[in-house]
């Protein structure tokens, strides 16, 4: 190939990739609400509490916490492992919490490949009211820049017991989850 | 011009496949099996996957697959579209079908069952017959079945078969 023919194709390669990034298909997606009604819960059935903290998925149990596992949708346009070389995405649970709290949240993968998965820093959440916590998805082994874009991303946590235990009149919830660049 | 068009062309094809990540396998899409619905039970967990708990009976879930104007399932590549994750203690431990409900009659469709002969981490490709037959906007969805977890000998479980979750893979 001829310094001429090398320039051309560079000058050419640069073009089709500026043509092919501004194309429909590869339109930028920088965030995904997802419902909780698509999680599971462990052992038990999924609950829903009632107002005002309906519109979520909630435990009402006063004497059984509730472990919850939401599958996080994951594509060539948005995934956990979108954004620039050695960025990843970030991801945000919604909810209310009472005093017994949300604890163990974590940002978590299955991995595609292997058995197994790993999760990121646990975070724990009182707030006696609503909600929006940012997971950990950067530090140590279960960050998620660590894993493979194939992977298999979803959150955990656990919605802790309602209160006050007599005629529980406050719940944990989880109302939605986002993942975002 | 024509050694301008030649490279041009050869230009844009390396482009293509250096921008465009995965497109060997087209448009990728994946869930963790956590999506998955269990019939007529409560949903069991092992290890970053969904199971079955029980020494007996089989546990059968239902997983739904996202469906749009661009990815849906008669828009699926020819060679193995669909791929389950997971792992199996024992031969046919994991069953899979890929199904799906009808959009403007009532009733749906399923492809042939597949499952796993070896043991370990595996993946199972079951047909997407039911899906390229289908309509655009009917309801993908797969069906799979785990059986029972071995017995550790006193009553508890000692090992399980997995499903972690599942690729789909887009034209």
């Amino acid at each position: 190939m001829t310094r001429y023919s090398a320039a051309t194709f560079g000058v050419c390669f640069l073009t089709s990739a500026l043509l092919f990034s501004a194309s429909p298909s590869g339109a930028v997606v920088t965030w995904r609400n997802m419902s909780p009604f698509y999680c599971s819960i462990s052992s038990r059935d999924q609950q829903w509490p009632p107002s005002p903290y309906d519109y979520a998925i909630g435990n009402l149990s006063p004497t059984t916490d509730m472990a919850v596992a939401c599958s996080i949708t994951s594509d060539q346009d948005l995934n956990h492992r979108s954004g620039s070389s050695g960025v990843h995405s970030r991801t945000t649970i919604l909810g209310s919490a009472n005093v017994n709290g949300v604890t163990n949240a974590c940002a978590c993968v299955s991995y595609s490949a292997a058995m197994g998965g790993s999760c990121g820093n646990q975070t724990s959440i009182y707030s006696a009211s609503a909600y929006s916590a940012e997971l950990d998805t950067s530090a140590g082994s279960g960050s998620w820049a660590y894993t493979s874009v194939n992977d298999f991303p979803y959150v955990y946590m656990v919605l802790k017991r309602c209160s006050p235990s007599a005629g529980c009149t406050s719940y944990n919830t989880l109302r939605g989850y986002k993942l975002y660049m | 011009m024509i050694r301008s068009i030649s490279v041009f062309s050869l230009a844009a094809a390396v482009t293509v496949f250096a921008l465009a990540p995965g497109l060997a396998h087209g448009y990728r899409r994946s869930q963790a099996a956590f999506t998955c619905a269990p019939y007529n039970s409560d949903d069991q967990w092992g290890s970053y996957a969904i199971s079955n708990n029980a020494l007996s009976g089989t546990k059968v879930y239902a997983c739904g697959v996202d469906s749009d104007s661009q990815h849906h399932p008669n828009n699926v590549v020819s060679t193995q579209p669909i791929a389950i994750r997971g792992s199996a203690y024992m031969a046919e431990g994991i069953y899979a079908q890929a199904c799906v409900s009808y959009s403007s009659i009532v009733g749906g469709a399923c492809g042939g069952v597949t499952a796993n002969l070896t043991v370990g981490s595996l993946t199972l490709f079951p047909s997407a017959s039911a899906w390229t037959s289908a309509s655009s906007s009917d309801i993908p969805h797969l069906i799979v079945a785990l059986a029972g977890c071995r017995s550790n000998g006193t009553g508890s479980c000692l090992a399980w078969n997995l499903v972690r979750g599942y690729h789909v893979d887009y034209n």
